[in-house]
């Protein structure tokens, strides 16, 4: 059974059994449950005078929270892929190759989707993180969200293969006979922005730590 | 909390510096104007290449000058979109000749880009040879 249905159970029982919403709001306090999910909880069952508790109609999942936690893991997602771009076209220019000597017009076009990119997505993500930062700092329970552990671990999917497939174009050139110093300068990058986004997570997961 | 705030303040600032280091290699739009405006210059050459290879094939011989010849019935010579001058031309030898414009962006002309030919970035020039 998972948490929130035995919290739903719970409730149920103490309300049939006659227990009144305060004694039981403070057991489950108690009991570690944070506000908002005692909250939740209680307002599962109309507070009206009837034998038995009365459900009230309530929605499953917040579209609120999957509309933010939506656009915030994509905007990381979009800051992560363009920095790496961004950067590696910064080491092709200053690394520069006397045997290969094309980059030219096609390089700047792509290092200029990327500042933009960065200049769209980047602030984006940083506001809206902030914005989950205060929100969890002031209820605890909102860590629990199915919704942004969802989101979390897909953007973490994407982050993943695309930092991947970055790693495999790098042993690319390498083989290819790309020099050395550059394949190093873009590992390093690739490394240290795979690094943060991790630690991210991490950080994100120790903090919700109950099942799916 | 201390974390909380120091990776998304790194993650800021790294943003920060890779736009200002990309900005100075792209350069910013004025800069950008510029380079479209070598792009249109490019297709004037390219224009005037073609004239110049039909005049070759029907009069046998690179012309002297620049002139629409009607045998060729191309549309008028063009010129400099910025300072509407007209575009150098210069006949070297009896297959070779030189078609010239004032870049803005040398730095960004390859050679390939009128078809096989040389580039020289200080004059401006490229050296066309008619096969």
């Amino acid at each position: 059974m998972r948490p929130s249905d035995q919290l739903a159970a719970f409730t149920r029982d103490a309300l049939s059994g006659g227990q009144s919403r305060g004694d039981i709001r403070a057991a489950l306090a108690r009991s570690g449950w944070a506000p908002n999910e005692i909250d939740e909880a209680l307002d599962a069952w109309a507070d009206i005078d009837f034998p038995t508790p009365v459900p009230r109609p309530r929605p499953y999942v917040s579209a609120r929270e999957a509309f933010f936690y939506g656009l915030m893991f994509a905007a990381l997602a979009m800051t992560a892929w363009h920095l790496v771009a961004l950067l590696h076209n910064l080491i092709d220019h200053w690394v520069a190759d006397p045997l290969n000597d094309d980059a030219g017009r096609y390089a700047i076009n792509s290092t200029r989707w990327s500042i933009a990119a960065l200049v769209v997505f980047a602030p984006t993500f940083l506001v809206m993180n902030h914005r989950a930062v205060q929100a969890t700092n002031s209820d605890p329970g909102k860590r629990r969200s199915g919704v942004r552990k969802w989101f979390g671990y897909v953007t973490l999917f994407l982050a993943s293969i695309s930092l991947l497939g970055d790693l495999m174009a790098m042993i690319y050139a390498l083989l290819s006979g790309d020099l050395t110093v550059r394949f190093m300068l873009k590992a390093l990058v690739v490394a240290g922005v795979a690094g943060t986004v991790f630690a991210y997570f991490r950080q994100d997961t120790e903090e919700a730590q109950d099942g799916t | 909390m201390g974390r909380d705030t120091i990776i998304p303040a790194l993650i800021a600032a790294l943003v920060l510096v890779a736009i200002a280091a990309g900005l100075t290699i792209t350069g910013g739009p004025i800069s950008a104007r510029a380079e479209r405006r070598d792009l249109a210059r490019l297709d004037d050459l390219r224009t005037l290449k073609t004239l110049i290879t039909c005049q070759h094939q029907v009069n046998g011989a690179l012309p002297d000058t620049l002139f629409v010849d009607t045998n060729c019935a191309y549309s008028p010579l063009g010129t400099d979109p910025l300072t509407n001058a007209p575009y150098g031309y210069e006949k070297l030898s009896d297959t070779s000749y030189r078609l010239c414009a004032s870049f803005e962006r040398p730095d960004l002309i390859r050679d390939h880009d009128l078809g096989p030919g040389t580039w020289q970035p200080d004059s401006g020039c490229f050296i066309l040879t008619q096969p």
